[in-house]
């Protein structure tokens, strides 16, 4: 159980993470093109 | 040379075990032949249980010469390993390609095997004709070429080995994966295949959700979310398109590849570590964060430096034209979301030169990104630094360093020393493949940007890939493909017992 609870955490993390990032360049791209 | 003595018995082991590697292949020729009758294409299933005959008549004839292998138990050494993992790429290609072949939509032989080269070392290129009639056991075929190179053929055998064999780890590493993530290799494999079959649900349920939201019926959009995601998570850069990404119109189409695609360069190592509940490692380890700050710093570059020139009219049209693409050039995924030519006829050679960068440097160790990997770009500066920081020291000063990758590993001479050898192979390569593009007459930006493309196994294009181009390129750009994705030690091995191999029967003749 807290194997597979430690796995969709790991998924989450990788996902909400990468998307972070993406969120992060796509702001600052807004601020460089302004 | 002496280590690549070519004995009997080594010639036998090399092929029990390149054999089953072949084997594996013919039996997933199943999947496309399933897909052609479902979709009652006649034709290409006849082109498939065409080629799995002759594949499974090889792979087959390859274990019976080996057979001694398996009866003997003999034993394998590295130089097999390395040998096994170079000859299977090489004999696969072939094998491969000859669906392409059939159909029709190539025009030589030569093509098929760069697309198959392509789809392998998930580059991405394609020579492929009329795309966007493809059929779907072909379309099916391409994709999953490209979805399994990037695991890695030797990977698939040795996850579906019924047993392990004495020297399996010796295959393993042969393909540029070098990872344990747990004890004994067959674990490990199967993690790698067990990751990417989550991600496979999970992209494919998205894509398939966001296609039938922009427009595609159900049975087109799951077909194309399949395609894609298998593309994106194997930084491949395939689509079933000519149009590639583009042919979406979609944004949310292009940032849910684009998270998939950043997601698949990264490490397996580090996925399951993060799986494993060690969540800080995204933010710890040397490649992740060598990744952020290229890729960052890419992005950032290129974003200033095109503004520059009012290519695009807004800041969403920028995120999705040219971070979109700089993302896919730095993961070596190779999706464009603008046409081949813009890029030369409207990036500048500042635009071209980040792109060049971001391919070179590539995705993770160890992954089913290209490039000279994030990894060896850490290390090789941290070297740097240490080195600045013992002359800046005094001689009695003696400390360690360290970087963080997985657990903590002492930085040491022979480590920076391999990493720079592997850049300076993968620069070499580079140089290579642009000299020859300006001596086939292409501009230098052009051959440059190809020449990183099929380097760093990215696939994007400035048009000098097309079936026009000449042999002598296209057979380089197989090499170069082939040499970036095995990191160059397998295929030198190969070439070493190969050499070996010619100089002993010389010598015998000349004995005689």
């Amino acid at each position: 159980m807290q194997r597979k609870k430690n796995e969709m955490l790991g998924l989450a993390t990788e996902l909400l993470g990468t998307m972070a990032y993406a969120l992060l360049i796509l702001i600052l791209t807004v601020v460089i093109v302004r | 040379m002496k280590i690549f003595r070519n004995t009997v018995g080594s010639v036998e082991i090399i092929s029990y075990y390149t054999g089953y590697v072949v084997l594996c292949m013919a039996v997933l020729m199943l999947i496309p032949i399933a897909t052609s009758l479902i979709f009652a294409e006649w034709n290409p299933l006849l082109d498939f249980l065409i080629s799995m005959a002759i594949t499974v008549l090889v792979g087959l004839g390859m274990v019976l010469f080996g057979w001694r292998t398996r009866l003997q138990k003999a034993h394998i050494q590295w130089k097999h390993g390395f040998v096994v993992a170079a000859l299977s790429w090489l004999i696969l290609m072939v094998l491969c390609a000859i669906p392409t072949m059939l159909s029709g939509n190539v025009g030589s032989m030569l093509d098929a095997c760069f697309d198959v080269m392509s789809g392998f070392t998930t580059t991405g290129l394609v020579l492929t004709q009329n795309l966007d009639h493809l059929s779907s056991g072909l379309n099916m075929w391409r994709h999953m070429l490209t979805f399994i190179g990037g695991q890695g053929m030797v990977v698939l055998a040795l996850t579906v080995m019924v047993k392990g064999t004495n020297g399996a780890y010796k295959l393993y590493v042969g393909e540029a994966k070098d990872i344990e993530l747990v004890p004994n290799v067959k674990g490990t494999t199967r993690i790698i295949w067990k990751i990417s079959m989550v991600y496979l649900l999970f992209g494919t349920a998205a894509l398939w959700v966001d296609g039938m939201l922009i427009g595609l019926s159900p049975v087109p959009a799951f077909l194309h979310a399949l395609y894609m995601f298998e593309s994106a998570w194997s930084t491949g850069g395939f689509a079933p398109m000519t149009q590639n990404i583009m042919y979406y119109h979609s944004m949310s189409y292009e940032i849910i590849a684009m998270v998939i695609f950043i997601i698949g360069s990264f490490n397996f190592g580090l996925h399951y570590a993060i799986w494993q509940g060690k969540r800080k490692e995204l933010i710890k380890n040397i490649e992740t964060q060598s990744f952020f700050i290229t890729s960052f710093l890419a992005c950032m570059l290129a974003v200033y430096g095109l503004e520059k020139l009012h290519l695009y009219p807004d800041a969403v049209s920028f995120f999705r034209r040219v971070v979109f693409n700089v993302l896919s050039a730095h993961t070596t995924t190779g999706f464009g979301s603008i046409y081949a030519r813009q890029f030369a006829q409207e990036w500048g050679d500042f635009g071209i030169l980040i792109m060049v960068f971001a391919m070179l440097i590539g995705g993770s160790a160890c992954s089913t990104a290209g490039g000279f990997k994030g990894l060896r770009v850490g290390i090789v500066f941290k070297g740097l630094m240490m080195d600045v920081k013992k002359l800046l020291c005094s001689e009695r000063n003696m400390k360690v360093y360290k970087f963080h990758y997985m657990k903590d590993h002492i930085l040491d001479d022979s480590l920076v020393r391999s990493s720079s050898i592997i850049i300076i192979c993968y620069m070499a390569l580079f140089g290579l493949g642009t000299l020859l593009g300006t001596f086939y007459g292409y501009p230098l930006a052009s051959s440059a940007f190809e020449a990183a493309s099929v380097t760093g196994n990215v696939g994007l294009s400035v048009g000098v890939t097309a079936p026009g181009t000449p042999a002598g390129l296209k057979i380089y750009y197989i090499v170069a493909m082939y040499m970036g994705r095995l990191e160059f030690l397998s295929v030198f091995a190969l070439f070493g017992y190969v050499a070996g191999g010619v100089k002993k029967l010389c010598v015998k003749s000349f004995r005689h």
